[in-house]
């Protein structure tokens, strides 16, 4: 069973991957979000989504996280493929299955000629999933393999307000209490014969009747806390110092250039394409590089 | 040092103050403990000291707090902060990072210190505290005891000439609890830091302390240092602290020491050559042949003596085979390859009072979660009223198992204490709803608070009102997991007596032995997954090599017992031995159950004169009558 | 007396009567016959082909002339009208014209065939006759077809047919704007499209390589390029008429030459984006026979603007509140308590635990098993989940600024759990903090004197929240994320997830928050 820890937890190990520079890895991040939103190329958006995986060979991975990684993508893509099998908009379309008919009532006229599954859309979905299976895959590679508090150094390293990264911290600190708290909630009003399952009891009963010890738990754990931290002169000065100096090493910076470079590159060539398509911009001198957005973009 | 005077304090929203002209004044390299009943203000004392009362909470604030020499009042946070660093009750709320190191590292950082500069002080706090081994490392894969030492570390760290501490172990297993005292006695004596310890287990810590403040409604009642606090215990009784055990006993005993340890007690009885001048065993009744009936006979007489021995067979109509739990080669873990709990044997019959001890990951919780057929085992079969659990839904036992877990907080989702008792019962669709709920409530004395919230109620009413929540449901079978963390001796015992009054089916997870000894018809003791002891209290906590695998040590009194070489296992029982007279009577009244109580008193008199004629020791003879006065009045009520 | 005798000649000549000209046929007349109609040269026809004999007269001479026409054609040609025509002209300049319709008999034989139009002229009695031919080369349909063909189609086009290189080839743009949007821009006066309909135009290069004229009717079709059926959206009636009426060219090809022609093309606010085949089909005048057909491929984008423009302006709102969040990062901080912020941290953590973890797998998981409407499932415990802790926690916390704070702090701490530092979730956990506040603080929920527990206007001020995040994060799922969705799911989704599901969630959040307030009192 893949629990919350196989997601959460980072795996410590001393490969490449791991002894990026936090920044560097959110640098990246961020870039190559920016990519797999501006690309379209199926084959190019392959390629990224490939690149991404490598990354996983590179840090040696744990089977559980490749287990893990497996069943999050298994999911998301499957997912993007469902919906779109169903709303997909585009022709050419072919029906391979009715859900529901136009002519069936209300339901019929709700979704405003029925539900079909179509052909194209499944391929759609399949390649479009793409787009977030790179974006999620790296994220979980970031978090995999980075400590919570180093990627932390590093928002602040990025300038986030420190008081925002102290309670980030508090906040990653505690999700393992809280989840077994949560799960010991729902436990014990299991014991008490309640079932969450059934609709009948109410979803809002539910609700309240998790979050209600769980939040008062927190509400008491709060104020030792906060008195905690302020004995500990939190915010008495206006800066700190930091024990940690996180440092750029040369591959970092190598890596950051790179993938910022190509990121605003793509994104620019991509812009200025979907300007010459939609007629709002067009320059003779660009004309190579429409060549290569429409090529492999 | 700390020089408190004539401090009031109310806070925001209450017309009653909390703090009620306190005086006090501690020296350097002190050791003072300070200690109350639940509500006295000991508290909120501690958070004037650095300055968050009156600067962070607001609330009307008078008089004067002179932390070395600096007035509270009108210094920042951070000033104070160098100067006394505090330490709260349990780790898991003080600790925010997820890195020892950070940890450690945060108050330092705050003082804007040099990088170079944090990094010695982070290693020196650590190893201070005897953790620098652990410095990189997680901090929710630390025990207890190691996160207590790690939020000590984190205010040494910024060089406090002052430790307040707040029931520093109160949360503790034994194991974290000596880690963490032994730690913070080393801070005062190797490097003369001033301790202002909050804590109402006195009888536990007095022996680390040099002076013993007591506040009671908001006063300080009693300022005394710790070798003479003893001296007279009626203080302490009236304000329900329970004292040392050596205390206790050279008290009952009428010798005039106030010996705050085992070690201390025996050198008092040394000195008056107790041992040698002790009757010989013989005189007593064989503690191995009668330790039962006599037992027994202490469990109609008394209330607080251990009684772990009364057998299920005097609890009622109860058959010998009547079985609710039988596991056979049980193992269960929640990954494949890591198995918690390896080839457990273990069967458990209607009526009896389990106490499930060991090390915190020794596998108890787990133990009680495939009781609950919550967790189903690998390998092996757990039958939970004949039937086996692999088989059924992991809450169809729900309504017929009833479980309290270790934070009762987590138990209590509903707008009224009321609620919580009916949940169950309506959930479970039974019948007299309304009367199961008033029964359970005032089971645990809550019927007067059924209206209020019960989040807002207080931790000891918490507790209860999730007890109350679960007898509702009026389960066969009970399971407690560690109700005794971090609750008051009191709440504890109420629930307990109600188990043991009901003959309630009880299993339950604990780390206070005293409290196993006094309920648990039989103590298992689990190290490493497996049950290591399984046995009645008293023959289990004899073998210290087994609690010493469990981390637990021998209450005071049975050391000593153990020491004058005879069999005894609370305070009571000792001076019962020594006293023989008291167990004559016991014996007598045991023998002729039907004699008239005239008659008793007459024969303990007699016997007590008999052996106070036997009794050399003059000092003994004082006391003795104390205990015979004791003791006549409870055969009266019997 | 010579000179007087010349005089007179002179002035006889000038002042006698214009003596009747002499009627010359060729000069005084134009007679033309073209077959088919439009055809100068020699004709081309296939057979079944109904056509057109052009045929017209006119006069230069000033006087009274009768006309009797006859068409004559050769044998198996079958005359629609009367051969023989009569007219009458009566001044100089007059002209008579008449179409007339004959058959080319399918089965007729092919060749060459002449056809000859005979005027006979009476003009004061005198008859003259004149006489025209023409050839019409009545040629089999392999031989056309291999005669004509489309050398060139450029899709989109100028009015005249020639492509734009500012323009990607073969690639048509659906312009297509929410109502909401083309009301603006008409305030705005900023109208992107002239029309409901976007038109644009398609150049069509046609050969002759034969050595006959053909007149030739270019039509267009869009298809389906699986099923070539026609897309209905690419021909919409305009004005009440069926585009076919409008959508083609007429032109006739000299031989050895080349035309350009432009046909207009309509595209309809509802056609989809995606894969077309367009056919041009080229018909000799007369037959309905499509002598050559041209199919390309063609590319239509569907550009939204409404979404682009609400993914736009939704990520410059987070940006701008982010930036504006760092730059005062000191003085909003200092506003909140450090219990306050723990608190806040806690409430992150809670909603990541009871929250976003069981998502992430239960949301997928949820579509797989109920496919569309599960968020009618999912939303049930994410929005009333969610908005009973931001409402409690608001209870708690009535400042300015908490709801941006938990937002961040859920943000991050998914980045760091999950790794889901992703567009759409800034995107709409920005937007729906910024929303938020503003309607908090604007409803006095939050500020200086806080009343933070109405439970209708808690819930009436998270469902719009959450209704304004919804379809803004479907706009991004759209834009960024290629995804599509159905109007009605978005519909669906933001009043049911995005404000019924919310607005229970924050009303009894209100009971929650007033609980946890007494715990910590």
């Amino acid at each position: 069973m893949i629990g919350a820890r196989s997601i959460a937890e980072p795996t410590i190990k001393d490969t490449i991957i791991h002894r990026m520079d936090p920044r560097a890895k959110i640098l990246v991040l961020i870039s190559t979000a920016f990519v797999a939103v501006t690309l379209d190329n199926p084959k190019t958006m392959f390629l990224l989504f490939l690149i991404v995986l490598s990354g996983f060979a590179l840090a040696r991975m744990p089977a559980i996280k490749l287990k893990t990684l497996t069943l999050l993508l298994v999911l998301l893509i499957w997912g993007t493929i469902y919906s779109q099998a169903l709303f997909y908009s585009q022709l050419p379309r072919t029906v391979i299955f009715t859900i529901l008919d136009p002519d069936f009532p209300v339901l019929g006229w709700l979704t405003n000629g029925g539900l079909f599954v179509y052909e194209e859309g499944l391929r759609h979905g399949a390649i479009q999933g793409l787009r977030s299976a790179s974006i999620l895959s790296l994220g979980l590679l970031m978090c995999w393999t980075t400590d919570s508090r180093d990627m932390l150094n590093g928002l602040v390293g990025l300038r986030v307000p420190y008081s925002v990264a102290f309670m980030v911290v508090t906040a990653v600190r505690f999700l393992p209490i809280i989840i077994t708290e949560v799960v010991t909630v729902v436990t014990v009003q299991r014991l008490r014969g309640f079932n969450p399952k059934r609709f009948g009891s109410g979803i809002v009963k539910t609700s309240l009747n998790i979050l209600t010890p769980t939040l008062s738990n927190c509400v008491r754990r709060t104020g030792t806390l906060a008195v905690s931290i302020q004995s500990r002169a939190f915010r008495a000065n206006p800066d700190r110092t930091y024990l940690k100096k996180l440092k750029f090493s040369e591959l970092d910076k190598a890596m950051v250039t790179v993938c910022i470079f190509a990121a605003i590159s793509i994104v620019t060539i991509k812009l200025l394409y979907n300007m010459y398509t939609s007629g709002i911009y067009y320059t003779s001198g660009l004309r190579p590089v429409y060549a290569i957005a429409r090529g492999y973009l | 040092m700390i020089e408190i005077k004539d401090l009031w304090y109310t806070y925001p929203g209450r017309t009653e103050p909390t703090l009620k002209g306190v005086n006090l004044k501690i020296e350097e390299g002190e050791f003072v403990l300070l200690t109350g009943p639940t509500g006295c203000g000991k508290s909120t004392l501690l958070k004037t000291l650095n300055g968050i009362i009156p600067h962070e909470s607001g609330g009307i604030f008078s008089g004067s707090i002179r932390i070395n020499g600096i007035e509270t009042r009108d210094s920042n946070q951070m000033e104070l902060s160098r100067g006394l660093g505090l330490v709260f009750q349990n780790p898991d709320d003080q600790i925010f990072s997820t890195t020892v190191e950070d940890e450690v590292a945060f108050g330092p950082e705050n003082l804007c210190m040099e990088r170079e500069e944090i990094d010695k002080k982070v290693e020196e706090a650590l190893q201070m505290v005897g953790m620098s081994g652990h410095r990189p490392e997680s901090t929710n894969s630390l025990s207890g005891g190691q996160k207590q030492r790690v939020c000590i570390a984190s205010m040494l760290a910024m060089m406090p000439e002052i430790l307040a501490m707040d029931e520093p172990v109160s949360q503790m297993d034994p194991m974290g609890t000596q880690e963490v005292l032994n730690t913070v006695r080393e801070l005062n004596r190797k490097l003369k830091i001033t301790i202002l310890l909050v804590e109402h287990r006195l009888h536990e810590l007095a022996s680390f302390a040099d002076r013993i403040v007591i506040m009671d409604g908001g006063k300080i009642i009693f300022d005394q240092p710790a070798s003479k606090a003893f001296d007279n215990l009626e203080v302490f009784h009236r304000l329900g602290l329970r004292v040392p055990e050596p205390v206790e006993f050279c008290h009952r005993l009428g010798i005039r020491a106030s010996p705050l340890s085992v070690r201390e007690a025996l050198a008092v009885l040394n000195r008056k050559n107790f041992k040698e001048n002790m009757k010989t065993p013989q005189l007593f009744p064989d503690p191995g042949e009668d330790t039962e009936a006599q037992s027994e006979a202490q469990s109609e007489a008394r209330a607080g003596s251990p009684e772990n021995n009364d057998s299920i067979e005097n609890n009622g109509p109860i058959g010998k085979n009547d079985s609710i739990i039988d596991i056979r080669d049980m193992w269960s873990g929640y990954e494949k390859n890591r198995m918690v709990l390896k080839g457990i044997n273990l069967e458990i019959r209607r009526g009896e009072r389990v106490a499930v001890m060991g090390t915190n990951g020794s596998g108890k919780s787990t133990l009680l979660l495939n009781l609950a057929a919550m967790l189903k085992p690998y390998k092996g079969s757990v039958k939970v009223f004949g039937e086996d659990t692999k088989s059924r839904n992991p809450y169809s036992f729900a309504g017929r198992v009833g479980f309290v877990f270790q934070n009762p907080d987590l138990m209590l989702f509903c707008d009224s204490a009321e609620e919580e008792a009916r949940f169950g019962p309506v959930q479970l669709k039974y019948k007299n709803i309304e009367e199961r709920a008033r029964t359970s409530l005032e089971a645990m004395s809550i019927l007067n608070l059924k209206q209020d919230l019960p989040q807002s109620l207080s931790r000891g009413q918490r507790l209860r009102t999730a007890v109350a929540s679960v007898l509702s449901i009026n389960p066969e079978i009970i399971l407690l997991d560690e109700p005794t963390t971090g609750q008051d001796r009191v709440n504890i015992e109420q629930m307990m007596d109600y188990f043991k009054n009901n003959h309630s089916t009880l299993v339950f997870c604990t780390h206070d032995i005293e409290i196993a000894m006094l309920y648990a018809t039989r103590i298992l003791v689990m190290n490493e997954g497996r049950i290591i002891a399984d046995g009645k209290g008293r023959e289990v906590i004899k073998n210290i090599e087994i609690l010493r695998k469990a981390s637990l040590t021998q209450p005071p009194v049975v050391e000593i017992a153990n020491y004058l070489g005879v069999d005894a296992f609370s305070v009571t029982e000792l001076v019962e031995i020594l006293t023989p007279g008291s167990s004559e009577v016991i014996n007598v009244e045991v023998i002729n159950s039907e004699v008239i109580n005239s008659e008793v008193i007459n024969s303990e008199v007699i016997n007590s004169e008999v052996i106070n004629s036997e009794v050399i020791n003059s000092e003994v003879i004082n006391s003795e009558v104390i205990n015979s006065e004791v003791i006549n009045s409870e055969v009266i009520k019997c | 007396m010579k000179n007087i005798v010349f005089f007179f000649l002179v002035l006889m000549l000038a002042i006698q009567p214009a003596a009747a000209e002499e009627f010359k046929p060729e000069d005084m007349t134009t007679f033309m016959l073209q077959v088919p109609h439009g055809v100068e040269g020699n004709g081309l026809a296939v057979g079944g082909s109904n056509l057109s004999a052009y045929l017209f007269f006119e006069s230069y001479y000033e006087g009274n002339m009768n006309v009797t026409m006859e068409l004559d054609f050769p044998e198996g040609f079958v005359l629609r009208d009367t051969p023989v025509h009569s007219f009458s002209l009566q001044t100089e300049y007059e002209d008579w014209y008449r179409l007339v319709d004959f058959y080319v008999p399918a089965d007729i034989s092919p060749g060459t065939y002449n056809i000859t139009a005979t005027a006979v002229v009476e003009v004061e009695g005198n008859k003259h006759t004149i006489v025209r031919g023409t050839r019409l080369k009545v040629a089999s349909r392999e031989e056309i077809a291999g005669e004509i063909a489309v050398s060139g189609l450029t899709v989109p086009s100028d009015e005249d047919g020639y492509g734009d290189h500012s323009h990607p080839a073969s690639t048509l743009v659906i312009r297509e704007t929410s109502p909401a949007l083309k009301k603006l821009l008409k305030v705005t006066d900023l109208q992107l499209d002239r029309e409901e309909l976007t038109s644009t135009y398609i150049g069509v290069e046609l050969t002759n390589k034969g050595d006959s004229t053909v007149p030739v009717i270019i039509t267009y079709d869009v298809l389906d390029i699986k099923t070539e059926e026609p897309v209905k959206a690419f021909k919409p009636a305009i004005m009440g008429m069926n585009a076919d009426t409008l959508c083609y060219a007429t032109v006739t090809l000299s031989p050895g030459s080349s035309s350009l022609v432009s046909l207009p093309l309509y595209i309809s606010e509802g056609a989809m984006g995606g894969e077309y085949l367009l056919r041009v089909k080229v018909k000799l005048t007369g037959s309905d026979w499509v002598a050559v057909t041209k199919d390309q491929k063609i590319t239509a984008i569907s550009r939204k603007w409404g979404p682009i423009i609400i993914t736009l302006v939704s990520s410059l709102l987070g940006l701008t509140a982010v930036s504006l969040f760092f730059s005062r990062s000191k003085e909003i901080m200092d506003r909140f308590k450090t219990r306050n912020l723990v608190l806040i941290a806690l409430f992150g953590t809670v909603s990541f635990a009871a929250i976003n973890l069981p998502m992430t797998i239960l949301w997928e998981l949820s579509h797989a098993v109920f496919g569309p409407f599960s968020f009618l499932f999912t939303g049930l415990f994410h929005e009333i989940l969610l908005y009973m802790l931001i409402a409690s926690l608001v209870v708690l916390i009535p400042k300015p600024g908490v709801v941006s704070l938990f937002m961040m702090v859920r943000f991050l701490l998914g980045g760091f759990i999950t790794g889901s530092f992703t567009p759409i979730t800034f995107i709409t956990l920005s937007l729906s903090a910024v929303v938020l506040e503003v309607l908090m603080y604007a409803a006095g929920i939050t500020g200086k004197n806080p009343a933070p527990e109405n439970r209708f206007r808690m819930g009436v001020i998270c469902g719009i929240a959450d209704m304004a995040s919804g379809y803004a994060s479907f706009s991004v799922w759209m834009v960024l994320y290629r995804l599509f969705y159905s109007d009605w799911y978005i519909m669906a989704n933001i009043l049911i997830d995005g404000f019924l599901y919310t607005f229970i969630g924050a009303w009894f959040g209100i009971s929650l928050g007033n609980r946890l307030k007494k715990v910590a009192e």
